[in-house]
């Protein structure tokens, strides 16, 4: 072969090469957690008696990243960053969870999620998401206190459809691109836990023993990649507090995939 | 190809044969441009959801029809240049049998010309946003406050008890003012079938107005990269009938405030 | 160059008067940056006070992210030695006759292109091999774009990432298409072109490089602190919300901006005091003119840049509140400043590549350039109009909606001047002899693109259809079908042309042209699915889409692909040929400017004696009777 053409044909294929590298680089430099496939439950019942198969996720969400979650020993690079994390069944807090922020759920299924929330809260910038939004019968049941070391409710359970917007600790809010398929929107607010005691349990080194419960279940349409994310503004000290955290993929985001 | 004993460059130079060969490729090319760029980008575009669209597929195909000549005349004399005489290999060929370097005719043609079409495509350009700026002012319309903030929006409905949504609804032929504003970073307020976009600036509110006119469910976009999930800042828009819209309203629970006033807008 | 040691070993046979730049190259250069930014590094975190809790925005890691990078810059441009002669000029010891040959690099061969030397051909080859490394670095994150977008949900590069890509692929192909024909052949070719023996200012003409070198470790620092998250442009408050990356974009547009200003103040000077005699205004090449335009209408626009991110970069780390609505300011206003840079912008990059294709034209058909004066006119309209049309990139802000109309018409109005341009180019065609080379081909290929470009930019010039295409992906194909179908066109054109001068060799041609051939047949079939999902109603930027968008993206991608393949053959065609390709005479093409009048390679100070300029350049053609 001339060598010419020989050199032309070795720089295209070591140029590919080059890309294929950077390219494998760049996504597995991603610090986004694997995924948390959803377990499996038992049928879930609708108000209006519809039947559908379920599965239930456990969440927990921290004021920080220092002693929960899947950011690695000490909260990892931003140990400051709030962020959600898998729980355990009662809320546990999991110090090794590798997942916590990418979930996969079947479709046409009844999702069940329950969020222990164990950080403090403020004022919502729009209170359109202080309100419970897209889940079965638009209520959620809510404990205000729930006591991690007796398992047990410290406050009475109660359904709710919303909450006082300047109450709001997070919130979890799922939506996806404008296609063809169904659409899926749903927005749970997560009341915040009692400020003294997230502070107390904060300086001595944990997360506070009370946080609020709340579980909420929404059905889910046809197969489709959706997106969910905090509109609670939780990113101190950036412009409109919508920066560092909520502005990483893995502390108050992540993807919801439905696929079955 | 002229002979080369008589010069080329004498007598009338509409009767040259390479000029008449020019102008039937001038012809065609100018009817293949002005259709095929017309018809594949307005294809392309789907059906239209509101006037405002129509006006812009309109507009496009105009546009390109007025564009087609131009084109076409480039084109017409690029390929003729290619299909002439070409020379290969490291050495030049003999230099052009003319030395022509200017035309005052031909420039001031052209000139004119372009000045003419550039005319003419402000003045339709006018026309359309003429219209569109009128209808911002329908004493009639339904005015729906457009909130976006990083990476949602949602929609209420001054006049209601409260009604806010995330789908936004709306009732065909009637028309609609929508007042955007943002919480955070810019956003662009995109419904996309109904060819109309503003951006969602912080603290302020800015206006557009469609009317729809088609039932049916149509796309909001995000057109203003707003950081993390920008991709995913998308809705659905409902247009239906009057009584659809009404009862839906209805149906809304009330969720006890709404964010947009007439003071505040006016502010 | 690895054999290069950081203390090169004093050589006898130069002067010793010849003090510390002897010293100083690119190694130094780097080792005093990066020892410069640790210092500033350690000495920022310990001194800096912490923020308060209860501040609205916390700027110190802003502060000592971009404190260190001020230290880089700092240590790099006195490393190199862009210090050593303002230096001595202020302590009234001017550089002495050897020191100046010795930074213009006389006798030093390879080394040369590694240290502050004042000659421009120097100056031209390091802009040569910089664009190209932009052009590679930049075409690797458009494949990792393309690659990410083959499918609806994206996700191969998760959201962040793919942000950050987006924004450097933007920003350094800006930055590449700026340099890439004022940068290697406005330095090397222009001055021999106007018969002069270097630019008017031989050390600004080193410094405007280094500065970008100094600039370019800034944007690659940004990637690994958060990246870039908002896109080339920037838009306040995202990028005040952005993480600490951003102050590597703040960095990188302000040095680079002085790099351009510094650049355009010389180029200016050089052809407007140094062209040869007898080179009237009428007799000075397109070419030149085009470059000079280039450059002068960065004049204004760059300073404007560089203010824009200066205010960015005070948001930032002293907490000012130019743009931050919140607390008083306005996003508006960076828009303005933005976009009074963005649009001249896109002409500076534009105008040399076609003034480039223009000067060509008249080679290869063998005829004179037709209407040297519609030209000139032309490139001057375009100059003058491009400074009034900045708001059509705000039509759907919502800045100044009755704005909309004024601005619709300058907008408008600059098809006029461009369609001057085109009137040249076709009418040098008509009836030339077709020298069948890959610039001959460019010049089809520009028409083409061009004309895409410049049709799809009169729908989004007019407001009601810019309220649908504004924002999707229809605009950012029609920048691709201006900035690189018909700028990067011209570019490749000529370093084809100019290639025999600047390194003695020819081009490899059945390389070149396989290239050629796979680069535009693949730029038409990405960029037509582009315009295709665009109309369809795909945004810009996003890193997921709608199912329905995805068969031109596929195309999109497909076509990108067989860009980078004919991108890369280009590459080896460049290596291999500057290698040892065929030698190339003086003049290979046989044209009539002063460029082919000197000898390869050229020497030092190109001509032994000035030449003098008695003739047209574009004189060819029979004399007709």
């Amino acid at each position: 072969m001339n060598r010419r053409i020989f050199a032309a044909l070795t720089t295209v294929v070591l140029g590919f090469g080059i890309i294929a590298g950077i390219g494998t680089y760049v996504a597995a430099a991603k610090n986004d957690p694997g995924v948390l496939i959803a377990k499996s439950a038992e049928d879930y019942t609708a108000p209006d008696g519809t039947q559908y198969p379920q599965v239930k996720l456990s969440l927990n969400v921290y004021p920080n990243s220092l002693f929960g979650g899947h950011h690695g020993a000490g909260g990892g690079a931003h140990p400051d960053y709030v962020s959600y994390a898998a729980g355990g069944p009662n809320g546990e807090v999991l110090s090794d969870a590798k997942a916590g922020t990418n979930f996969q759920v079947p479709p046409h299924t009844a999702v069940t999620i329950t969020v222990y929330q164990y950080d403090s809260g403020e004022t919502l910038n729009n209170d359109y998401f202080a309100h419970i939004r897209g889940t079965v019968g638009g209520t959620a049941t809510f404990v205000q206190r729930w006591d991690t070391k007796a398992k047990a409710n410290a406050s009475p359970e109660q359904q709710i459809t919303n909450i006082p917007a300047d109450m709001v600790g997070h919130t979890f809010t799922v939506h996806g691109i404008s296609d063809k398929k169904s659409q899926l929107f749903v927005s749970v607010p997560l009341m915040m836990s009692n400020d003294d005691e997230v502070t107390a349990a904060e300086e001595a080194g944990g997360y506070t023993q009370f946080p609020t419960k709340t579980t909420f279940t929404f059905i889910t349409g046809d197969e489709g990649e959706y997106v969910w994310n905090c509109e609670f503004p939780c990113g101190d000290g950036t412009i409109a507090r919508f920066g560092a955290a909520m502005s990483t993929m893995g502390y108050m985001s992540g993807h919801l995939i439905v696929k079955g | 190809m002229p002979d080369t004993n008589t010069p080329y460059f004498t007598g009338q130079w509409w009767k040259r044969k390479d000029v008449k060969r020019h102008a039937v490729l001038w012809v065609i090319l100018t009817a293949l441009i002005g259709y095929f760029g017309s018809e594949i980008q307005t294809r392309a575009m789907g059906t239209p959801a509101s006037e405002a669209m129509e006006n812009v597929i309109h507009l496009i195909r105009i546009f390109t029809w007025a564009a087609a000549p131009v084109a076409g005349f480039v084109a017409a004399i690029a390929i003729g240049a290619l299909m002439g005489k070409r020379h290969h290999g490291d050495f030049p060929p003999p230099e052009a049998e003319h030395n022509i370097s200017n035309s005052p005719r031909t420039n001031a043609v052209w000139i004119v010309i372009s000045a003419l079409l550039c005319l003419f495509a402000l003045v339709a350009g006018l026309i359309a946003l003429q219209k569109d700026n009128a209808s911002l002012l329908d004493a009639k319309a339904i005015h729906v406050n457009v909130v976006g903030q990083q990476w949602a929006w949602n929609y209420d409905y001054p006049g209601t008890a409260g009604v806010r949504s995330n789908v936004l609804h709306l009732p065909v032929d009637r028309p609609v003012v929508f007042h955007v504003t943002s919480k955070d970073v810019k956003h662009s307020f995109w419904v996309v079938q109904m060819g109309i976009k503003i951006d969602a600036n912080p603290g302020v509110f800015t206006e557009s107005a469609v009317t729809p006119n088609k039932i049916g469910t149509f796309d909001i976009r995000c057109a203003e990269l707003c950081g993390l999930l920008h991709a995913y800042m998308q809705n659905k828009v409902i247009v239906e009938s009057q009584s659809d819209y009404e009862t839906w309203l209805a149906s809304q629970p009330d969720t006890g405030k709404t964010t947009w006033t007439e003071e505040k807008a006016a502010a | 160059m690895t054999t290069m040691m950081e203390h090169p070993a004093p050589t006898s046979g130069h002067s010793p008067k010849v003090g510390i730049i002897r010293h100083l190259n690119i190694f130094t250069a780097f080792a005093l940056g990066a020892l410069t930014a640790i210092v500033v590094w350690r000495l920022s975190l310990s001194l800096l006070p912490a923020d308060s809790e209860s501040a609205p925005l916390f700027t110190r890691e802003d502060k000592i992210t971009l404190l260190s990078m001020i230290g880089w810059f700092v240590g790099f441009m006195t490393g190199i030695g862009a210090l050593v002669a303002p230096f001595r000029w202020v302590m009234g010891k001017d550089l002495s006759h050897e020191e100046n040959m010795y930074l213009a690099g006389k006798d030093m061969g390879v080394k040369r292109y590694f240290r502050y030397t004042t000659d421009h051909k120097v100056v031209g080859i390091q802009y040569l091999v910089i664009t190209m490394t932009i052009f590679g670095m930049g075409g690797i994150l458009a494949m990792l774009i393309r690659a990410n977008l083959g499918t609806p949900e994206g996700g191969w590069i998760h959201p962040q990432a793919y942000n950050s890509i987006v924004g450097t692929h933007g920003i350094i192909m800006i930055v590449g298409t700026i340099i890439m024909v004022t940068g290697p052949f406005g330095n090397y070719i222009m001055p021999i072109m106007i018969g002069a023996r270097d630019m008017a200012f031989p050390r600004l003409n080193a410094l405007s490089f280094w500065l970008i070198v100094a600039a370019a470790i800034p944007l690659i620092w940004g990637q690994f602190i958060g990246g870039i998250s908002t896109g080339w442009s920037a838009y306040n408050p995202l990028a005040g919300q952005a993480p600490l990356g951003m102050n590597g974009y703040i960095m990188f547009i302000c040095i680079f901006a002085l790099s351009t200003m510094v650049a355009g103040a010389n180029i200016t000077t050089t052809v407007v005091r140094m062209r040869a005699r007898g080179m009237t205004w009428n007799r000075t090449p397109i070419f030149i003119y085009g470059v000079v335009a280039s450059v002068a209408l960065a004049l204004p626009a760059f300073p404007v840049f560089f203010l824009s991110q200066v205010m960015s970069g005070m948001d930032r780390a002293l907490g000012t509140s130019f743009y931050d609505t919140a607390r008083g300011g306005s996003g508006w206003l960076y828009e303005n400043l933005f976009w009074i840079m963005g649009h001249p912008e896109v002409y500076v990059i534009l105008i040399p590549a076609v003034a480039a294709l223009m000067e060509m034209a008249p080679v290869f058909t063998r005829r004179p350039l037709f209407s040297f004066n519609v030209a000139v006119m032309g490139i001057a309209g375009i100059c003058g109009l491009s400074v009034l049309v900045w708001a059509h990139h705000m039509y759907m802000s919502g800045w100044a909606p009755l704005l909309n109309a004024p601005f619709m018409l300058t907008t408008e109005l600059i098809s006029i001047p461009t369609g001057m341009l085109f009137l040249v180019l076709v009418g040098t065609l008509w009836r030339g002899r077709l020298w069948m080379t890959v610039p001959t081909m460019s010049i089809f290929a520009l028409l083409w693109n061009f004309m895409i470009g410049g049709v799809t930019g009169i729908y989004l010039s007019d407001v009601p259809a810019d309220a649908f295409l504004h924002g999707s992906m229809y605009v950012t194909a029609h920048f691709h079908y201006t900035l690189m179908g018909a700028g990067l066109t011209g570019a490749i054109a000529s370093l084809v042309y100019w290639f025999p001068k600047m390194t003695g060799r020819m081009l490899d041609t059945k390389l070149s042209w396989a290239s050629f051939w796979l680069v535009q047949i693949g730029f038409n079939v990405a960029f037509i699915g582009m315009f295709f999902v665009g109309l369809q109603g795909q945004p810009r930027r996003v890193e997921a889409y709608a199912a329905i968008f995805n068969k031109g993206n596929l195309v999109t991608s497909i076509g990108a692909a067989t860009i980078m393949t004919g991108m890369l053959i280009l590459l080896a065609a460049v290596i291999g040929s500057w290698r040892n390709g065929v030698k190339a005479s003086m003049n290979p093409w046989h044209a009539k400017s002063l460029e082919w009048t000197v000898p390869n390679p050229v020497p030092l100070e190109n001509f032994e004696t000035l030449p003098v300029v008695t003739e047209d350049v574009y004189g060819y053609g029979r004399k007709s009777s």
